[in-house]
């Protein structure tokens, strides 16, 4: 029951971490956690507190007025708040939480991290939120045989790489008195890629659009017809051109081949304007590249990526990206 | 998680929750500050059945300044209790008038349990305890509901569940847990004032109190003594012309404490009174008390100490009247008149004095001459005022109730230099033949003379000649003044009591009442190591807070264990759980069998590499095929079969090793 919020000074916060890592140990670095009476963690919550503080002046009443009813609704009123505790570790207990994958994501959009929630028994109330961030806490309201899907949006909204802190899994059943709690940290980094600039830069531009002959490799294809070739027995009847044939009476296959177009190469010190806006015109034409399917090749200032295409190649390129600058963390 | 699901229920049960407390409080509130707490919770239920929002911060905060005006104009600063409670309400309604966010309603919710509570500063009936349980279980669903999306139905199930889980505990926490002393002093609730008054004048009232509400009830020790029961509780000492008054002089001699007694003609008795504002409590003749929280007087009268608000239970040991003396300035103060109006009736006196040779023989004169003048006793007497009411009322009227009799006799007494006192409390009352207790209710109200003749002091009561049925038994039981006494009660069972069947309920629902108080409200600390005594004896006393130690542990821990139990597997159909039986017993002796097959496959498979057990496991095949896809009944004998295979085929296996 926080009525008047203040701002907690930065130091509480980071004795409180440094208390948690030393207090957990690596009992939650884990991808999946399934909680059971090591990793649960039970105290009154707020609202259990003040419940208490009723329970207690009612007490105090009861007493100095001798009055049995009052002094019975007190006692009531204890034993709830114990039997709350007991309640919310049962309903916690049993609980598996699994992260999946991550979702990265371009800033300023924040990643998210997708997870599967399962349990043995029904659990109800459950919240997944990261440290700080309860705004966009993921909350599920019962857990029954099936597992359930969520996905938990984390506060990183600049371009970057993060190590995932420990998420709260919380619940406040039963009536919001108790705070169960546990956490899981998967060892896992998340990437928040530069924003997007569209850029109109010629020099890449022109080695993306680029689709002509000239000094480009040629593959083995189907696109455009490149000689004619002396037909060998295991290639089949099927390629001879019968055409050459009736006229030459040579048996002759055509050769064709595609046009492959020039691997592309994307250079931090090509584009123009300050570092995050070249590295968002990077994202732009490594997206771009992507999507058309060519060959490309990334050089940031201390890192080289060489040529290739696919998806794992763009992901690559786009983490390269996101880490510019603070390849410490 | 902060935005709420339930809002318009939410809002709803908690209106509706403190519209059931003002309810509570119409007796102890002033009504303008009643009528405004019930517009403010109409108006909430209004808005959110209309769905419409609620009032600003700025709106509802000027309001809450005109309403804190209000309450602190009707008032007042004198009672302590009331105004901390109608802060209570005051500002939960508008805080529920102005909730918003989750935060908001736990605040609310949280403090209507101590809202609750308070009722039972004003009222312990059974009726309150029920309607308070109720609502302390929507509060609970409400609590519950913050939290969830369930419906208020299920929501209130669940809050059900776990206070009915809860209930025992708090019993034995109630009953084992010593009690402890109040911490400290706190003012308590003023109670409506009803019944008698520190002043007699029965002029001004043309009716007498018309409520059936319960004052106490007395339980004797032993045989009851005879009767006529004459409850003393205030003693009148000074007459101002026209009202029987307490005199200062009076009041400070109250508080001296009395001597012990010493008496062997004692009646013992306990009386359970009800709260009540006024600090007289009630005992017949010259009373005593040793219990705590009750002071005895010289007048053998006896007063609460504390605890106003409260259900009272106290000893008391009572011996006649006549065993005090009075010295001579005694004498003359209570024999004592400032004033010279009713002329007639002191004309009368000095003619009774002078037929009679001493006090008792004017007392029976004047007994006689109220038993010969026709006058007749009524419930409802013509009003008199003026100068001369005890005139009107001796010469003209001659219809009254006790008040006029007693505020006549006293002055006449007087009149004639005889020490008289008028005395009011309670006459009679109605014994419960179940439980042998007495029942006296409010218009068991009474008020006679008491007169000192030498030898002590006597009751003169004119009531006893004029209505002689009046002294045995309660109002509501005279068989003359029985129409009278319907018709001036209010409507209620007693006044339903001519019909055997509800005469009979109303008399089971007293019955109960009384249980009540002395069982449950009345359970002090006496009453607590009774209690210890009797089931532990007195040498085992240190054992009971372990054993309250122990059932608390052992209760919390059968819970747990309830709670985290292994869930029963869902039901299978029939011959499955015999199936998987096998599969483990081929598991275990290392059987292989194809993984995705159909059970006949699988169970061929493990026949096929268990030749011991073929036959069985065969025969058990065949059945699983009966039961199972050709629908035969799966009868007892079927499934007797199926565990008989089992154990062969089990114990096949272990011959063979």
């Amino acid at each position: 029951m926080r009525i008047y919020k203040f701002k907690r000074p930065t130091f509480i916060l980071d004795i409180k971490s440094a208390i948690l890592k030393a207090l957990l140990k690596n009992k939650h670095k884990k991808n999946s956690i399934t909680l059971k009476h090591n990793t649960i963690y039970v105290l009154p919550s707020t609202l259990g507190v003040y419940f208490s503080v009723v329970a207690s002046l009612n007490f105090v009443m009861g007493i100095n007025y001798q009055n049995n009813l009052i002094l019975f609704m007190a006692y009531l009123m204890f034993v709830i708040i114990i039997f709350a505790l007991l309640l919310g570790y049962s309903n916690a207990r049993g609980l598996t939480v699994s992260f999946k994958y991550a979702i990265e994501s371009f800033s300023p959009q924040a990643p998210q991290l997708v997870w599967q929630i399962e349990a043995a028994d029904p659990c109800q109330s459950i919240t997944l939120s990261y440290p700080n961030d309860l705004k966009n806490a993921c909350y599920i309201t019962r857990v029954k045989n099936e597992a359930i899907k969520c996905q938990l949006s984390l506060p990183y909204t600049k371009r970057g790489c993060y190590q995932i802190k420990p998420i709260k899994i919380a619940s406040n059943y039963p009536f919001g008195l108790v705070n169960v709690w546990s956490y899981i940290q998967p060892n896992k980094v998340v990437y928040v890629y530069p924003s997007i600039i569209k850029t109109t830069n010629q020099k890449h531009q022109n080695l993306v659009a680029n689709n002509t002959d000239e000094g480009t490799e040629k593959h083995k294809g189907d696109d455009e017809f490149e000689s004619l070739i002396t037909h060998l027995p295991e290639m089949g009847l099927q390629r001879i051109s019968w055409k050459h044939y009736a006229k030459t009476q040579q048996l002759l296959v055509k050769q064709f081949s595609d046009f492959k177009s020039a691997d592309a190469q994307f250079d931090f010190n090509l584009v123009t304007g300050d570092s995050e806006q070249r590295l968002g015109q990077l994202c732009f034409l490594v997206c771009q590249a992507f999507e058309s399917d060519i060959n490309y090749s990334l050089k940031l200032p201390n890192k080289l990526i060489a040529s290739n295409s696919g998806k794992l190649h763009h992901q690559r390129c786009l983490q390269a990206l996101s880490q510019v600058g603070n390849d410490n963390e | 998680m902060n935005e709420i699901k339930n809002h318009r229920v939410i809002n709803f049960a908690l209106s509706f929750i403190y519209l059931g407390l003002v309810s509570f409080f119409t007796e102890h509130l002033p009504l303008p500050f009643i009528a405004m707490l019930s517009v403010l919770c109409g108006w909430n239920i209004y808005l959110t059945v209309k769905q419409k929002q609620k009032p600003n911060a700025w709106f509802a905060n000027g309001l809450a300044a005109i309403a804190l005006i209000i309450m602190l104009s009707s008032i007042g600063f004198k009672d302590t209790v009331v105004l901390f409670v109608a802060m209570l309400l005051l500002s939960c309604v508008f805080k529920l008038l102005q909730a918003k966010s989750k935060q908001h309603y736990q605040l609310i919710i949280t403090l209507t349990f101590f809202s609750l509570s308070a009722v039972y500063l004003f009222s312990q009936t059974i009726f309150t305890t029920l309607v308070i349980s109720t609502f302390y279980i929507l509060n609970f669903a409400v609590l519950g509901l913050l939290e969830s999306s369930h419906s208020l139905k299920l929501s209130s199930k669940q809050s059900a569940k776990i206070m009915l889980l809860a209930f025992p505990l708090a019993v034995i926490l109630l009953l084992f847990l010593p009690k402890l002393p109040a911490f400290w002093q706190l003012p308590g609730p003023k109670m409506a004032q009803t019944g008698l008054s520190e002043q007699v004048d029965p002029f001004d009232i043309a009716k007498l109190s018309n409520s059936d509400e319960l004052v106490f009830r007395a339980k004797f020790n032993g045989t009851p003594p005879p009767t006529p029961y004459y409850w003393r509780a205030i003693v009148h000492d000074e007459f101002d012309g026209a009202a029987w008054k307490t005199s200062s002089f009076l009041k400070q001699a109250l508080i001296l404490p009395a001597k012990k007694s010493t008496s062997e003609n004692e009646a013992q008795y306990t009386v359970i009174a009800e709260p009540a504002i006024s600090d007289w409590l009630y005992g017949l003749g010259f009373s005593s008390s040793e219990s705590p929280n009750v002071i005895a007087n010289t007048l053998g009268l006896l007063r609460k100490q504390q605890y106003k608000s409260k259900v009272l239970q106290y000893a008391v040991n009572s011996e006649p009247l006549s065993s005090t003396s009075l010295n001579k300035s005694q004498q003359r103060f209570y024999s004592q008149l400032t004033v010279s109006n009713n002329q007639k009736s002191q004309q009368l006196a000095q003619q009774l004095k002078n037929n009679s040779a001493n006090a008792d023989e004017f007392f029976n004169q004047l007994l006689s001459y109220f038993s010969k003048n026709e006058f007749s006793y009524t419930l409802t007497p013509t009003p008199m005022r003026g100068e001369n009411t005890l005139d009107q009322f001796m010469f003209t009227n001659k219809r009254g109730f006790c008040g006029h009799y007693a505020s006549a006799a006293a002055f006449i007494f007087r009149s004639a230099g005889i020490p008289a006192r008028v005395v009011s409390g309670y006459l009679g009352g109605e014994l419960n033949k179940n439980s042998d207790y007495m029942t006296i209710r409010q218009y068991d109200a009474h008020a006679w003379v008491e007169v000192y003749t030498g030898a002590g002091w006597k009751i003169f009561d004119a009531t006893a000649v004029v209505a002689p049925e009046r002294l045995n038994g309660s109002l509501s039981q005279s068989t003359t003044l029985n129409d009278e006494f319907k018709n001036n009660i209010n409507f209620g069972l007693v006044s339903l009591s001519n019909y055997a069947a509800i005469n009979w309920l109303r008399l089971e629902l007293e019955n109960l009442d009384y249980q009540w108080s002395s069982w449950v409200l009345g359970f002090d600390k006496d009453k607590q190591q009774d209690l210890f005594a009797t089931l532990f004896g007195n040498k085992f006393i240190w054992l009971v807070p372990l054993g309250v130690i122990i059932i608390l542990i052992l209760s919390f821990t059968t819970y747990f264990i309830y709670l985290n139990r292994p869930k029963a597997a869902t039901k299978q159909p029939p011959l499955v759980n015999e199936y998987y039986e096998i599969i483990r017993w081929a598991n275990k002796h290392a059987i292989s069998y194809p993984e995705n097959a159909t059970p006949t496959q699988t169970l061929e498979h493990i026949s096929n590499q268990a030749p011991h057990a073929e036959q069985q496991l065969t025969a058990f095949c065949e059945l699983f095929k009966q039961v199972r896809y050709a629908r035969h009944p799966f009868t007892k004998e079927r499934k007797n079969q199926a565990k008989d295979l089992i154990k062969l085929i089990k114990s096949t296996k272990q011959r063979n090793l």
